[in-house]
């Protein structure tokens, strides 16, 4: 037996050893905290992307009004001096 | 599982779905179990590391890289979690040490699986493993064990493949000897026996 041979042996007795399993009770602790972080990230996401929405529909539009008004006021305020000047 | 499926179930594991991740545990769980507990010779230690490593990938699942291979990932984030096991132990027995001063140095004690093993072959075999060093014993475990490739055992090794390969041959020029060195005791014994 060449050296190449008995290493094969020893890698093919390392590809049938026993394989184990873990402790299922654990696994379901394990299953059921990841899961429960799973829906609080997902959660998570939920929650900003609501706020991001609220934001882009109501914030945004209400800034923009409100600037948009306040900008066509002061240009009614300075119109009507103006007129009143003359 | 085929790169089409794992690159499927890494984007469904990017967007949170519990049913990849209860996927990916069926198929990863029994492998990384073994894995940890031949590299730390203590089940409750693999077990504690292995649930580290399923909260990593929870967490880190939205940093996933498209094509992230889902295997030598979760063998890396296992192998770095022994790594700082290691270096906490060796912190606290450092403290300990300094504390009482006759502190005993980490024995290798016999691994859950040598303990377990039903042959006498298999017994040497976990006993021989389970006394290599630790780097020729995760290159045995990932490649000769876990069957990843060698390309895939050194990304999660961080070494070239080159090292990985040579580290490969070392270690099973190392089992084979500790292999034979066992099997010529046991005949020895058995020798003493009969005369």
């Amino acid at each position: 037996m060449t050296m190449h041979d008995a290493d094969d042996v020893v890698m093919r007795r390392l590809r049938t050893l026993r394989v184990h399993d873990a402790d299922a009770a654990r696994l379901d602790r394990v299953r059921a905290r990841c899961h429960a972080a799973l829906t609080e990230r997902h959660a998570h996401a939920e929650r900003r992307r609501r706020r991001r929405q609220f934001v882009a529909r109501v914030v945004e539009p209400a800034l923009v009004g409100t600037l948009s008004a306040g900008y066509l006021v002061a240009m009614v305020f300075v119109l009507l001096r103006t007129y009143a000047i003359r | 599982m085929d790169r089409d499926c794992e690159l499927a179930l890494v984007a469904r594991l990017r967007a949170g779905d519990a049913a990849a991740f209860d996927a990916v545990l069926e198929q990863f769980n029994t492998p990384l179990f073994n894995f940890l507990a031949r590299l730390t010779r203590r089940r409750d230690v693999a077990e504690d590391l292995l649930e580290e490593t399923w909260l990593r990938l929870v967490t880190r699942a939205p940093a996933l890289r498209e094509d992230t291979r889902v295997g030598p990932w979760l063998f890396t984030v296992a192998r770095n979690l022994y790594a700082s096991y290691c270096r906490s132990r060796l912190v606290e027995d450092s403290h300990i040490t300094t504390l009482i001063g006759l502190w005993p140095c980490g024995t290798p004690q016999p691994s859950p699986f040598e303990s377990a093993a039903a042959t006498e072959s298999e017994q040497r075999i976990e006993a021989a493993l389970a006394a290599l060093p630790v780097l020729y014993r995760e290159a045995l475990l990932l490649v000769g064990v876990q069957g990843l490739s060698i390309a895939e055992a050194s990304e999660v090794c961080r070494v070239s493949p080159d090292a990985m390969r040579q580290r490969i041959s070392r270690a099973r020029a190392l089992l084979s000897r500790r292999l034979d060195e066992a099997i010529a005791a046991r005949l020895t014994g058995l020798r003493e026996v009969e005369t």
